[in-house]
């Protein structure tokens, strides 16, 4: 029998057969490559993340004390130089009115010392003009007797001028006792420690003081005019005679002898002035234009030199500090040019272009909310990116930053 | 690609890359990688208990824990999440088949990534997922079925060995002996046939009844659901 040639095998059989078969292993081949393909086409750029970060103003205290009152609450606005808290300055109150004090008694003292030394002068004036007289009147006899008249009339009349003025002193000095006593009387009265009867009295006195004193002057202003003018008749009868020299007390160097009381007067003035400037310190101000990101002081709260008052936030964020893992393949480089991104709502996000600016001296602790693990630290170097005002961050606010892929 | 790259846009960390180029990558190395367990397993396995089955649910498994990895990411949460919800389903159902807890499995990590709001793994995984499902079972993957059926026949002795077996080799594109018996003047054979043609499989044995000295021929066609 001839043989017999293969019998063939129908296409559906065939297909069927490479169903199981073939088309497997081709599939598997195609996978194989499509896996090599994208495994070399390299990974993807990575992404970062960062935080929406604004300039912060730190205000301390600047002296221990106690928090008055707190002017502002957390999340206000406030404008730089405002006044947010008061400390209590009834301390550097007292030492304001201390100094006042002080100052008034030295300033009491050198216009005591300078009436004592215009005092002393003037009776050292009147007794030479006594004695002056009194030559007068022993060499009288040679002189004629209109001429010894008017000599003696302008003797008296400089006598009365410097009794006058000395009455005048005296008065004027008085005055400023009472003055000064009228002042304490005052701040006792403020304290209810002396009843007020006794501060009117002080205050009646002192205006008839004063009454009396300006009536010597306009009295004194008279003798003045009539000594000149008996000054002017004796002159013109003495410059037909040789009259006697005549001696005038030396003027009495005031500036001189005061000048120590006016330099301590000077000083405690300088020292209320720093006091003054002390009790500005008590009120605390805004440091910067901004919104009050944290409040570290609530009133009758004792904080001492230094202590967190509270911290200011600039409104507007221009920056983002993104991270970089600590292990990155491919970490950016300054001016590089990236993508931010942020959420502004479930799904839609918003993008702005902006540049590295810098990149932080050293690996760092990220920010415990970044981390994937809460109980796992990770590290990582900080850059600043910007500029982003164009997307309108929340200071603190979460961002992707996407590298920029570059372009043949 | 914004898109779908828009779909996996998550809260970013410092992270490795979990985009859908990653993803697809992971997958389809998974498929690949799945496949050559699978075949191997296939080869090296013997015993009765072989089970196609289970050789599908090597590659599925290796695909739906490569999505596991990607709703995870670096999530504490979802991880401690899956590991209960697993638990209470495997004590509350006792699954007997291993391709039934792979579905299983997919199942609860499709809810998983969608209820921690990770759509895009989601569907891209139930899309690689399914479609190499759908591609394992048309093609029949992990069967033993090469052969179509069992031959067996009764030479008497002095009969022709190589016209009977040329008959054979003219209907069958493969066959293998299963066992030879010897007898009283007769040799008894059975074989694992693939014939080239499966509507001739009675012309085969009309051929070998006519050879004379063959007789009992008998062909058994195995059914293509008989095997599990």
């Amino acid at each position: 029998m001839a043989p017999k040639s293969t019998i063939p095998t129908p296409l559906a059989q065939r297909l069927r057969r490479a169903r199981v078969g073939a088309i497997p292993f081709v599939v598997w081949i195609l996978g194989v490559l499509l896996s090599m393909k994208l495994w070399l086409a390299g990974p993807t750029p990575p992404t970062y993340v960062g935080l929406a970060t604004a300039p912060e103003h730190v205000l301390a205290a600047p002296i221990d004390g106690e928090v008055e009152h707190v002017l502002v609450a957390p999340f206000q606005y406030v404008e730089a130089g405002e006044p947010v808290a008061s400390m209590n300055d009834a301390r550097i109150e007292a030492s304001i009115r201390t100094a006042r004090a002080e100052l008034a008694h030295l300033s009491a003292e050198a216009r005591a010392q300078r009436a004592a030394l215009v005092a002393a002068d003037l009776r050292a004036r009147r007794d030479e003009a006594a004695r002056h007289a009194s030559a007068l009147s022993i060499a009288s006899l040679e002189y004629p007797a209109e001429l010894r008249a008017f000599h003696a009339d302008e003797a008296d009349l400089d006598r009365r001028v410097l009794e006058t003025r000395l009455a005048i002193t005296t008065s004027e000095l008085e005055a400023d006792r009472i003055e000064l006593a009228v002042n304490r009387s005052r701040a006792m009265l403020d304290d209810a420690l002396r009843p007020r009867s006794e501060f009117e009295d002080l205050e009646k006195r002192l205006l008839l003081e004063r009454a009396r004193a300006a009536g010597l002057r306009e009295f004194a202003d008279a003798l003045h005019e009539e000594r000149d003018a008996a000054r002017a008749r004796r002159r013109e009868l003495t410059d037909s005679y040789q009259a006697p020299p005549t001696t005038s007390a030396d003027e009495v160097d005031l500036d001189a002898q005061l000048a120590g009381w006016r330099s301590a007067v000077a000083v405690q003035e300088r020292e209320l002035d720093e006091l003054a400037l002390l009790r500005d310190a008590y009120i605390l101000r805004a440091p910067a234009t901004g919104y009050v990101a944290e409040l570290g002081v609530t009133p009758r709260r004792f904080v001492l030199a230094g202590a967190l008052v509270l911290v200011v936030a600039a409104g507007e964020t221009n920056e983002v500090s993104m991270w970089v893992a600590e292990s990155a393949a491919m970490p950016p480089a300054v001016g590089d040019r990236v993508v931010v991104s942020a959420a502004v709502g479930p799904a839609a996000r918003v993008d702005a272009e902006s540049i590295v600016q810098a990149i932080g001296p050293r690996v760092e602790l990220l920010p415990e909310r970044l981390w994937r693990d809460p109980r796992q630290a990770e590290y990582g170097r900080a850059c600043r990116v910007g500029p982003v005002a164009s997307l309108g961050l929340t200071p603190g606010e979460r961002v992707r930053i996407d590298p920029v892929a570059s372009t043949p | 690609m914004n898109t779908i790259e828009g779909l996996f846009a998550r809260s970013p960390t410092l992270s490795p890359d979990m985009g859908p180029r990653a993803m697809l990558l992971a997958l389809l190395l998974a498929f690949v990688l799945g496949q050559l367990i699978a075949w191997l397993y296939k080869r090296t396995h013997s015993g009765l208990s072989y089970s196609r089955s289970f050789t599908e649910s090597l590659v599925l498994i290796t695909m739906v824990v490569a999505l596991v990895m990607f709703v995870i990411g670096d999530s504490l949460v979802t991880a401690f999440g899956l590991i209960g919800a697993l638990a209470i389903i495997r004590f509350r159902n006792v699954l007997k088949d291993t391709r039934d807890t792979v579905f299983v499995f997919f199942a609860l990590v499709l809810g998983m990534a969608l209820g921690s709001q990770r759509h895009g793994p989601a569907i891209m995984g139930t899309l690689l997922l399914l479609s190499a499902t759908a591609y394992l079972h048309w093609t029949r993957f992990g069967t033993n079925g090469i052969f179509d059926g069992h031959l067996s026949f009764r030479i008497q002795e002095g009969g022709s060995e190589h016209d009977t077996f040329g008959v054979i080799q003219r209907f069958c594109r493969r066959f293998r002996s299963l066992s030879t018996r010897r007898g009283a003047g007769v040799t008894e054979y059975v074989f694992v046939v693939s014939l080239r043609d499966t509507r001739r499989g009675d012309e085969m044995l009309r051929d070998l009844e006519s050879l004379g000295s063959v007789g009992s021929v008998s062909l058994v066609l195995q059914d293509e659901l008989s095997e599990v």
